[in-house]
Order: C-alpha cells, then sequence, then structure tokens
C-alpha cells in the first residue's frame, strides 16, 4: 500500500460558499453566469466541474484563480478569505492552456524556470522526471512557438504539477490530445495526483474524464450544481434528467411514460408497453419520463419493451443495437455482448433492472424515487 | 454503381511520400474504410482518387476504365470534405439542389432535381426542413444536409473525409448508425476515411489501416480485431488500447519478463530459448477476480494489486500492477475491485496474440496466438477460430 500513499500535509481544503457572479455590461442585460455556488472539497481530493459551455464552470475556475472577480459569496482556502487577493498571493497552481510560456525558452527551461527561482536543488532532475511521465521527453528542447495544440497542454500541465501547489486548477487538461495519449496522460494525472497530494479541481466538458478522473464530480447547468457527488453516485443514481443525460456514453434512453399503480406494485405504462421501475413513491397517472441506460438493457427480461431492429453495429467489444419502439418517436439504444448479432427487421424485446429504470418528473426533470 | 482500383499509387509532396505505393480493389458495393492517425496520408489518398491532386505513380481505375489522367467532374466520383459548406443564403433544398444545376453532373429538369432531393432528404431525415436556411438548422441537420449535397450527386463512388469528426461524441454515434443504415439502404460504393477505430468498425465492409503513406493490413473488422498483423493495427483498433506486455521464452514456456507468470509456448511458432516476445491482451477480454480464485481451463492466472480504478461509465477501467508490469483490464461497474485490492488477473489463453520483441514504441509483427492450456501447442490459426466460436 506505500505506493497509495499521499502526502496531503501541503494540500488545502478548498471551500466555496454562495459563489456568485454577475456580469454586467453597459446597455445589456445582466447576465448571472454562478449562482450561488457552494462547495466544500477535502485537502488531497480531485474534484471535476462538468457541463456543456455556458454553465458556468470555467467562471468558477477563473473565480479561484483570481482572474475573474466575485460578485458574491466567499472562496477559502484552508482557513484564508482569498476573494481579495490578488493571482499571485494565493498559492493555486494554474495549468491553463492559454497561460503564457515564455517564447525564448525552450520547454525545459520553461518547466525549469519556477524551481530554479525557487532554488530548487534538483529541477533538472525534476524537469526531466515529470516530462517522462507526461511523455514529453521529445519536446524539452523545442521553443513554444513550434508546440502542436496537444503539446503546448502537456506544457502547461507540467508546469502547473511541477510547482506542487496547494491547490491545483486545471482547465480541459486532456482536450487536445488523441485518444490514446489521453487514456495515457489521464492516468499519469491521476497518479501524480495521488503521489503528490495537490486538491485538486478539472474543469471539462468531457463527462468521460470526469468520470475517469475525480474522486468526486460536480456536474453543472445554468451557474447550478445539478448534482455533487462520487463518479458511481453520479452515474447510477442521477439526481435529475439533465445529469442523467450528460453523464454517460451512448446516452441515456428517455422516453415518456404514466405511472401505474398495480395493486402495491409501481409499474410505467409506455407507448402501450409496461416496465417495472425501481421507484416506490410515485402516485397513480404521475406524468414522467423514463431513463435506461443502453449499457443497462437486457434481453430475456420480463417485463419489457418490444421492438423492432433499425440498425445493429458490430463494435466487437459490444454491439449497438438501435430499436424502434411503437409509439416512442425516436429508436432507443441496447447494447449487446460481445459475438451477438442482430439484423434490421428483427424483433427485440429488452428492459433493465428495476433500480436501473430511472423516472424523472415530466415537468420539473426531478428524480421520483 | 462502381469498382475502383488503385495500383501503385504513389504522391509525394517535396520530399515528403504521403501516399507510397497503394494498391486497392474495392468492390462495387463495398464499404470501404481507411483507418489511420492524423498525417497518415488518408486525405491524399482520397484526393488521388478523386483526381484533386496529381498522382507521382501509379493509376487509378474507376468500373476498370483507367481515369488517372482524367479530370476531376469526369471522373464521376463525389467527395465530401472534412469541413463542409453550405450556402448560407440558400435553403436546404436549394443548397442540395445546385450540384444539380452546375451542369457538371450531367443536366436535370426540375422534376428529376425535385426526385433526387426527396429521395436523399428522406434517407437522411431532413425532409421536413427542405425550407430551412442553414442558420435555422441544428449542427446535426446541417452536418445531414451538407452530406446530403454530396449524395444527390449521381456517382459511381462517394468518398467521405471524416465526415462526423465535427460532431460532439453523442451526436457522432447517433450519425454514425445513420449512415450505417443509408449505406446498407442505398448499396453505393463509398471509402470512408476517418481516425476513429468505432466508426471503422461499424461502418466498414472491410477497413484498411494506413500508416505512414501504406496499408499495414486490410481485412473485415473481424480480421483486424482477432488478427491484427501488428502491434500498430492491434492498437489502432480498441480503446483502452490493447495490453503490451515484454515475455521471453524459457524452455518450453512462455515467460512475462516483469511478473515471471508462464503459460507453455506454442510449439508451432519457431520460438527460440530466450527469444523476445510482446503479448497483447485486449481489455475487455481480461478478467479480474480476487486473489486465489483458480484459473479455469484454458486460462492463466497472474496476481497483483489494483494501482487505479476508474469509472469510464457502466465499466470501470482497472489498472492492475502485476509484478513491474501494469495491465488495464475493462469490468463491469458492479464487479469492480476496489483500488489497493489483492487481485488475479484471468487471461483467456486463446485469447492472447504473441508479437516479436521490440523496443518501447517500436510496432512489431504478429506471431500468432497461444490455444489452450496444458496443450502446449498452438493450432493452426483455421482451428483456433473454430475453437473459438
Amino acid at each position: 500500500m506505500s505506493r497509495h500513499q499521499t502526502d496531503t500535509s501541503a494540500a488545502k481544503a478548498l471551500s466555496i460558499r454562495n459563489v456568485r457572479k454577475v456580469y454586467k455590461s453597459r446597455g445589456r442585460e445582466e447576465f448571472e453566469a454562478v449562482k450561488g455556488m457552494d462547495l466544500d472539497i477535502a485537502p488531497g481530493e480531485m474534484i471535476s466541474l462538468l457541463g456543456p459551455s455556458g454553465c458556468g464552470k470555467t467562471t468558477t475556475l477563473r473565480m479561484i484563480a483570481g482572474l475573474e472577480t466575485i460578485t458574491g459569496g466567499h472562496i477559502m482556502i484552508g482557513d484564508q478569505r482569498i476573494n481579495d487577493l490578488p493571482p499571485g498571493k494565493r498559492n493555486v497552481g494554474v495549468g491553463f492552456e492559454s497561460y503564457a510560456l515564455y517564447p525564448p525558452l525552450n520547454v525545459r527551461e520553461n518547466l525549469a524556470y519556477g524551481l530554479k527561482a525557487r532554488k530548487v536543488p534538483d529541477a533538472v532532475e525534476q524537469v526531466e522526471a515529470m516530462a517522462k511521465r507526461l511523455e514529453m521527453t521529445e519536446i524539452l528542447d523545442l521553443r513554444p512557438a513550434s508546440l502542436s495544440s496537444g503539446q503546448k497542454q502537456r506544457v502547461a500541465l507540467a508546469r502547473a504539477l511541477i510547482r506542487r501547489p496547494p491547490v491545483l486548477l486545471l482547465d480541459e487538461p486532456l482536450g487536445h490530445l488523441d485518444a490514446s495519449a489521453r487514456q495515457r496522460v489521464r492516468r499519469e494525472l491521476k497518479l501524480l495526483q495521488r503521489e503528490f497530494g495537490y486538491t485538486t479541481i478539472v474543469v471539462t466538458h468531457d463527462q468521460l474524464e470526469a468520470l475517469s478522473l475525480s474522486d468526486r464530480m460536480a456536474v453543472m447547468d445554468g451557474g447550478i450544481i445539478q448534482q455533487f457527488g462520487t463518479p458511481d453516485e453520479v452515474f447510477d443514481d442521477p439526481a435529475n434528467r439533465f445529469v442523467a443525460d450528460f453523464v454517460g456514453e451512448p446516452s441515456i434512453n428517455l422516453f415518456p411514460g404514466v405511472v401505474r399503480r398495480v395493486g402495491g406494485q409501481v409499474e410505467v405504462e409506455v407507448a402501450g408497453q409496461r416496465l417495472r421501475p425501481g421507484a416506490t413513491t410515485p402516485l397513480d397517472g404521475h406524468k414522467v419520463e423514463v431513463g435506461m441506460r443502453p449499457q443497462d438493457c437486457h434481453t430475456g427480461m420480463t417485463p419489457a419493451l418490444t421492438g423492432t431492429v433499425v440498425v445493429f453495429e458490430d463494435l466487437l467489444e459490444h454491439g449497438i443495437v438501435r430499436v424502434d419502439v411503437p409509439g416512442i418517436d425516436k429508436p432507443l439504444v441496447v447494447q449487446t455482448p460481445a459475438e451477438q448479432s442482430w439484423s434490421t427487421g428483427d424483433t427485440i424485446s429488452f428492459s433493465a433492472i428495476p433500480e436501473r429504470i430511472y423516472l424523472f418528473d415530466a415537468e420539473t426533470g426531478l428524480r421520483i424515487r | 454503381m462502381g469498382t475502383l482500383s488503385l495500383k501503385g499509387v504513389t504522391k509525394k509532396y517535396g520530399t515528403v511520400t504521403a501516399v507510397d505505393d497503394i494498391t486497392l480493389d474495392v468492390p462495387d458495393g463495398e464499404f470501404f474504410v481507411i483507418l489511420g492517425p492524423s498525417g497518415a496520408g488518408k486525405t491524399t489518398t482520397l484526393k488521388s482518387i478523386a483526381g484533386l491532386v496529381d498522382i507521382d505513380a501509379g493509376s487509378v481505375h474507376i468500373n476498370g476504365v483507367d481515369m488517372t489522367l482524367v479530370e476531376p467532374y469526369h471522373r464521376n466520383v463525389a467527395m465530401a470534405f472534412e469541413s463542409y459548406a453550405l450556402y448560407p443564403q440558400k435553403t436546404v433544398r436549394e443548397n442540395l439542389a445546385s450540384p444539380l444545376k452546375s451542369g457538371r453532373v450531367g443536366t436535370y429538369d426540375s422534376a428529376q432535381q425535385q426526385q433526387r432531393i426527396d429521395v436523399v432528404t428522406k434517407t437522411l431525415g431532413i425532409n421536413h426542413l427542405l425550407d430551412r436556411l442553414p442558420r435555422e438548422l441544428s449542427n446535426g441537420q446541417r452536418q445531414r444536409t451538407a452530406l446530403g449535397r454530396v449524395l444527390v450527386r449521381p456517382a459511381d463512388i462517394y468518398l467521405l473525409d471524416e465526415p462526423l469528426s465535427h460532431l460532439d461524441a453523442k451526436l457522432r454515434a447517433a450519425m454514425r448508425a445513420e449512415l450505417k443504415s443509408i449505406a446498407q439502404k442505398s448499396s453505393t460504393t463509398t471509402v470512408y476515411v476517418t481516425h476513429d477505430y468505432q466508426e471503422a468498425l461499424a461502418l466498414g465492409d472491410r477497413i484498411a489501416v494506413l500508416r505512414a503513406g501504406r496499408f499495414v493490413q486490410i481485412g473485415t473488422p473481424t480480421e483486424m480485431w482477432r488478427r491484427p498483423v501488428d502491434t500498430f493495427v492491434a492498437r489502432a483498433i480498441g480503446q483502452p488500447e490493447m495490453n503490451l506486455i515484454d515475455a521471453h521464452v524459457e524452455g518450453d514456456r512462455i515467460v512475462m519478463t516483469g511478473s515471471g507468470v508462464t503459460f507453455p509456448a506454442p510449439d508451432d511458432m519457431g520460438l527460440v530459448e530466450g527469444e523476445k516476445l510482446r503479448l497483447g491482451m485486449r481489455p475487455n477480454e481480461l478478467h479480474v477476480v480476487p486473489a486465489g480464485t483458480p484459473a479455469p481451463y484454458g486460462w492463466v492466472a497472474a496476481s497483483g494489486h489494483v494501482l487505479l480504478a476508474e469509472r469510464l461509465g457502466r465499466d470501470v477501467e482497472v489498472d492492475v500492477e502485476v509484478g513491474s508490469d501494469s495491465l488495464i483490464a475493462v469490468v463491469n461497474g458492479d464487479h469492480a475491485p476496489a483500488e489497493g485490492a489483492s487481485v488475479d488477473v484471468l487471461i483467456h489463453l486463446p485469447n492472447l496474440h504473441v508479437f516479436a520483441g521490440g523496443e518501447p514504441g517500436q510496432d512489431t509483427p504478429r506471431l500468432g496466438s497461444v490455444l489452450g492450456r496444458n496443450r502446449g501447442a498452438a493450432l493452426p490459426e483455421a482451428a483456433n477460430e473454430e475453437a473459438l466460436s
């Protein structure tokens, strides 16, 4: 277990209390980008802010970094309120891609710059070691101008990490990397974070990145945190329709239904067919949206939805079947096990276990349990 | 209707050879996918077929006719580029009609134009949007309209260059399925270029993996998956990538160098004592079980502990340290081990790929596969396939 031990002595807790950001510009309506946000991050924890563009995630990160003024509320690092501190005094490490590198210095010198300024004795070795882990040894002698966007991203990440800040802020750290490099760099980032114990906030629009990197993740929309929890909680127990839809690939199937109480049992009627969800509280006649993830749909279950195969894609690791269910306006997606084959026109019946059939209020989108 | 043959096609830009002696036969109605990383020469290959670049050597044949020196408009191919352009001031209908009005691909009276537009827009599911302007469309609808502009032209061969690359992951998956539907219905000859292996697997009747201007392997999706010719193809298909673990031959056994895990060496591979190998294992074909679980017949167990367990969705990517090696497995989230747990990774020997040894970053050929613990011999590939099915 020694490899898992984390040195959190330097890491600081970060807390965000009722933080708001309102943009005002003359002649325009006020725009509230962040609407009273609360977040508590433990020392050494890695969390992500996940959401579509415009959800307020980057604004939040920029307020923590000091690159944006705070309209209301407090941001605390440890027991210090940082609202009014200049960025340089906040003791946060920032891995923003746009963060400027010194153009006349090569990558190695750029990375070593801060360490040398602090008279770190083994600066050169540290730079080499970090470069090796982030797969960027071959670019150490290049100048910033000749780097690709993916390489710049790694340099920004390395520079933020190498300072070992008590709080580390990363804005879309893996976005420009190709799929294969992304997987490896993601793994190294997670291991480095564990080893050095940085309290880390990652901003991303990529649900896979948030799920795989985070200890906990905050799913944001419209300047509000929709759900904050572990990846398991967010994926298996979504708080509302937005979270269920935003997290998961292929996307969750969402289709309208009406609750039917049959004896003590809750059933949901979907286009004349029935499903048995895990919810126990809804009343008879409640209009809902039903959510079933493609990965949770299995054949050979009763009750089940029956439809016709529109198209089957064999991805070898698994298959993807799109099913036309009469009365549902778009095809539903079912993920099938490897080595199973379906043809267009086949009849297929599928359902999920009750706990994996989610109900959302048709009006508010809130989860009904 | 169209067949395509490339014979020794080569294209150089200055001293760089973008396409290097490519030979290919695409039969009528085939959906042929070229898969490769950026810079591999995918787009140049398409442009060579379309006649948009002058090739330096070789020839291009369409329906058996040598088109090498024929102007693009007379080759009867339709090509869609990665960045689609629509006329912003024209409606969907007008955008689709414009290729038919150019006169370059034959003349159509308005009834004929209307008929072609009807067929294509119905297939693409945009027939209710004919009077909208591009700015009134969603991203996906715009993408479909742009694709419609290509498909509305009658052509012997359709050339599609990463048509889905600008869409977000969810829309891309939905459009991929639609393309598959369209391809099934229309059975036009298509050459499709992508860097996304899932698109290649889902759409391709056959796939060619392109590296540095050369085809490394051409085959059906199943062939590419089960029998990649080298580690490059093995890594190009599948995410997370296939695990590649150093191994060597010791007596009549193969030993994983980093962990000492061994199993009988097949005797038909011509392996010699001390020979360095790499073993390939696909993450979704590994099982992770509590330490000490007996390995069933045909499986070998590698003991280690879980370094990382990362959610991918329903699945969890488990990174297991086995000796000095790291094995990535993808397991169902409902049965995923915790980080730090002691586990055995079960490797199904028939799914194990044996590659020649090499330096990190160097790609090496596949030598074969192993079948059955205790048998001590690999069966010929054909028998192997049978045993698997």
